[in-house]
């Protein structure tokens, strides 16, 4: 251990504030806005135009300029928190130095030199001074320059966001693999397992179930009327396990290695069903997904073949998401004396299955809400009754299954001792599984696209957080009075860097290719 | 569910084969063992008296010494550079009078060892003599077996961009120069036995008989987990002294192996199924392809 430097400890003190001080009240103000801007419209709607940009430049120029000053101060503060504030003072310094130099000696007489010709030219010439054209006409590249995108304030900040983020992750992205796992999560022995295979393993898994749900209700059951919602749920599906991919090359210690499961077998080891089945269906989603990009190219025959193996194509795809859904689950069965016996069963792989499915439909739901919202596509209200009512009958199998499995195996009594783990519990079954459950079966929600949209919101908060559950909180460490596995500010990083990664090549796969059919659209 | 290996292969092999990922699987190269976890009559352990161990720490600096482990950093417990060690356990309740037990700790070498049906790779795999050993140039640095080991034993480098689960795997004894572990070999309190499994519980037990006050009246080992090499005696009970107590009496893997040995029948149930009721639902359509999208 080397010892903590004095401005360290200043700088995680000052996080600390920021983190329990700072953030509680913007949350608090957060909510008090939206209250006000809830029963007040007119009052916030004069609130919003203050908020208006004050200047007339371009909000890209603003991005820019506040990536750099962020850059520039991130680079302050890291010399600062590793003893190195003299050293870059220095560095500055010679910098300056530097490009005052070349001012002085490129710069100013290349002036001096412009002038001249300039004072030269006017001198004996003046007639043509006068006729001096706009300097777009003078310089015809300057014209074929495209007009930069017209960018809201929002825009602009959420590109601001998302490019620092990106850029933390790099840092970060750097760190990890140059120095190792520890330096950047707050994984050890006792807690090998984080966040990275908890929520963007074990949930980005279940998340992308929404692909095979609707694959399978369109091609193997025939049911055409879902298909509008059928791209873009293979584009999750699709996104999602590339993401998988990229958060196991994080967590993965020896992750050049990822290729071994390939040639060698533990056929014991539920980790390599994991593996397989992650190569496999993404494989099958490219293939599933493939129409899109020929259709986009018009590239006629291997439209057609996709086209002609669909059916099996879809098959295998559901085969191997019930492998893997399940797979995820039996990771866990080696664990029933470290797990509470709420989330460890010996049907677990049965129980991911059938959550995946819930939170199949809970994404669709949301999804097609989200992108009737960005792209102004509509989706009929049948649809959405239809899903909301599946997710109904499908919630109350699984919410049986569950409690008759606990009940079974004598440990309902766990679900009533307060604590951690009863409170984790009834969360999730409350929020995620019964109001659901229960609303949907109720027409006159099912009727109401907000209310479906929220609804199927908890489904997947209800699922994301059993996948925790079961792969973090539910552990005896948690109540045992030890210490915690907290995610660290890096692991945090690099999970929503991975998101963003997926709603912007989301966004980006929606703008540029046949993603929505048409005929359906109201934009 | 009682599926031998070969007709797990079998069934795998013939899903495979009816899914279209290929015919070949069988010839592809196994790292899995035989059969998992073959209960030999000769497996070594080592039979571990803690009311003989005066805690000197004595195994701990030359099993350090023989891997060629930093000996300066005074651990708090098993990590990736200390594959053995002395727990000084105080077992009273009051804070002013600490009555200090000693208990040595290190790799169980399960009979049926949970971190090697984890591993994917088989970069853990179990060894004639019960020794369970650790091949880094397969491991993939997942951590799955850090989880799956029932006694926490297996350790990560944390700071390292090349790094190893680290765990005893009786390294003392490949060069040949030992027949019995360094740590073993090591113990001036002669608390240590090696040998054979079995004999060493017919020791252990004799003990208990001889000396019933002496000894609190279990092998720790011998049932735990389905069994470990590396067997238990002590005065009080095993909790006190941090061993964990919980643990079922079946082998850990069987728990997996229920769910992993249905994957081909499953998969085999599942395809039929879908192909069944693809079928049917477009038994009325002229082609099996459908012209999904029209709007070109």
């Amino acid at each position: 251990m080397t010892p903590v430097s004095p401005t360290l400890e200043f700088l995680t003190v000052a996080f600390m504030f920021v983190v329990r001080v700072g953030v509680p009240l913007l949350v608090l103000f957060g909510i008090l806005y939206l209250l006000k801007r809830k029963f007040e419209p007119q009052l916030s709607d004069t609130v919003i135009a203050r908020v208006k940009m004050p200047f007339n430049i371009h909000p890209l120029v603003i991005a820019v300029v506040s990536i750099f000053a962020l850059t520039i101060i991130a680079v302050v503060f890291y010399a600062l928190a590793t003893d190195q504030f003299i050293p870059l003072l220095m560095l500055t310094r010679d910098i300056a130095v530097l490009g005052y130099m070349v001012v002085l000696r490129v710069v100013v007489p290349l002036v001096m030199l412009f002038g001249f010709g300039a004072w030269l030219e006017r001198k004996f010439n003046p007639a043509g001074a006068s006729e001096r054209q706009p300097i777009s006409d003078r310089l015809p590249i300057l014209k074929r320059l495209p007009a930069l995108p017209k960018i809201s304030a929002r825009g602009a900040l959420a590109i601001t966001f998302v490019a620092l983020l990106w850029l933390g992750a790099i840092g970060i992205a750097i760190a990890r693999f140059y120095y190792g796992l520890g330096v950047v999560t707050n994984l050890n022995d006792q807690y090998p397992w984080g966040l990275w295979i908890g929520f963007d393993v074990v949930s980005g898994v279940a998340l992308a179930a929404g692909g095979f749900v609707i694959a399978g209700t369109v091609h193997v059951f025939n049911l055409k009327k879902y298909h509008p919602i059928l791209r873009p749920a293979i584009l999750t599906a699709l996104l999602g396990y590339l993401l998988v991919i990229f958060g196991l090359l994080f967590d993965l210690g020896r992750w050049y290695n990822i290729w071994h499961p390939i040639f060698m077998w533990n056929v014991h080891s539920p980790m390599l069903e994991v593996a397989w089945c992650v190569m496999l269906y993404s494989t099958v989603l490219i293939l599933e997904f493939s129409p899109v990009i020929f259709e986009r190219f018009k590239l006629n025959w291997p439209l057609k073949v996709v086209r002609a193996i669909t059916i099996p194509l879809v098959i295998l795809g559901v085969v191997l998401s019930t492998l893997h859904q399940s797979s995820l689950g039996s990771l866990f069965l080696l664990f029933p004396e470290k797990m509470n016996p709420l989330w460890w069963s010996p049907i677990l792989p049965v129980m991911f299955w059938f959550s995946a499915v819930c939170v199949g439909l809970g994404m669709v739901i949301v999804e097609s809400n989200l992108s009737a919202r960005a792209f102004g596509l509509a989706l009929e209200d049948d649809l959405l009754k239809g899903l909301a009512k599946a997710a109904s009958v499908v919630l109350g199998i699984y919410l049986i299954i569950k409690l008759a499995d606990i009940a079974m195996r004598g440990a309902l009594h766990y679900a009533f001792e307060p604590g951690f783990h009863a409170t984790m519990f009834w969360i999730e079954i409350g929020l995620g599984v019964i109001t659901p459950m229960v609303l949907f079966a109720i027409n006159r929600v099912r009727s109401h696209p907000r209310a479906v949209f929220t609804l199927g919101g908890l489904i997947v908060v209800g699922v994301v957080m059993n996948r925790l559950n079961t792969s973090l909180f539910g552990w005896w460490n948690y109540t045992n009075g030890g210490p915690i596995y907290i995610p660290s500010l890096g692991e945090i990083t690099i999970t929503v860097t991975l998101v963003s990664v997926g709603v912007v090549a989301f966004g980006l796969i929606a703008k540029f290719f046949p993603l929505f059919e048409r005929g359906h659209s109201h934009a | 569910m009682n599926i031998s290996r070969r007709n797990f292969m079998k069934l795998l092999g013939a899903s495979a084969a009816m899914l279209g990922v290929g015919a070949k699987v069988t010839d592809l190269p196994m790292t899995a063992p035989a059969k998992r976890a073959p209960i030999s009559e000769h497996q070594k352990g080592v039979l571990i008296d803690t009311t003989k161990c005066v805690g000197c720490k004595t195994c701990q600096m030359t099993c350090k010494e023989v891997n060629n482990l930093p000996k300066d950093d005074y651990p708090k417990g098993l990590t990736a550079k200390t594959l053995c060690y002395v727990d000084l356990k105080n077992i009273s309740d009051a804070p002013d009078k600490p009555v200090i037990k000693p208990i040595k700790r290190q790799c169980m070498h399960c009979v049926d060892p949970a971190c090697v049906s984890a591993c994917p790779v088989g970069a853990l795999f179990k060894l004639e003599n019960g020794c369970v050993g650790y091949d880094a140039e397969k491991c993939i640095g997942c951590r799955y077996c850090m989880l799956a080991c029932p006694f926490g034993v297996p350790k990560y480098d944390w700071e390292s961009a090349n790094p190893k689960i680290n765990k005893c795997a009786q390294s003392c004894l490949k060069d040949g120069k030992r027949d019995q572990p360094a740590c073993v070999q090591s113990c001036p309190a002669k608390a240590l036995t090696y040998g054979d499994r079995a004999e060493l519980l017919t020791i252990a037990k004799s003990r208990i008989k001889e000396y019933p006050s002496k000894y609190h009246n279990q092998v720790y080992g011998e049932n735990e987990a389905g069994g470990t090499t590396m067997l238990y005696l002590a005065n009080v009970p095993f909790e006190w002294l941090g061993l964990q107590a919980n643990l079922p009496h079946e082998a850990l893997p069987d728990y997996t192996w229920a769910a992993q040995s249905k994957i081909p029948a499953v998969s085999a149930a599942v395809l039929a199924l879908l192909s069944g009721i693809a079928w049917w639902t477009h038994r009325g359509e002229k082609k099996l392809a459908p012209q999904i999208v029209e709007n070109q």
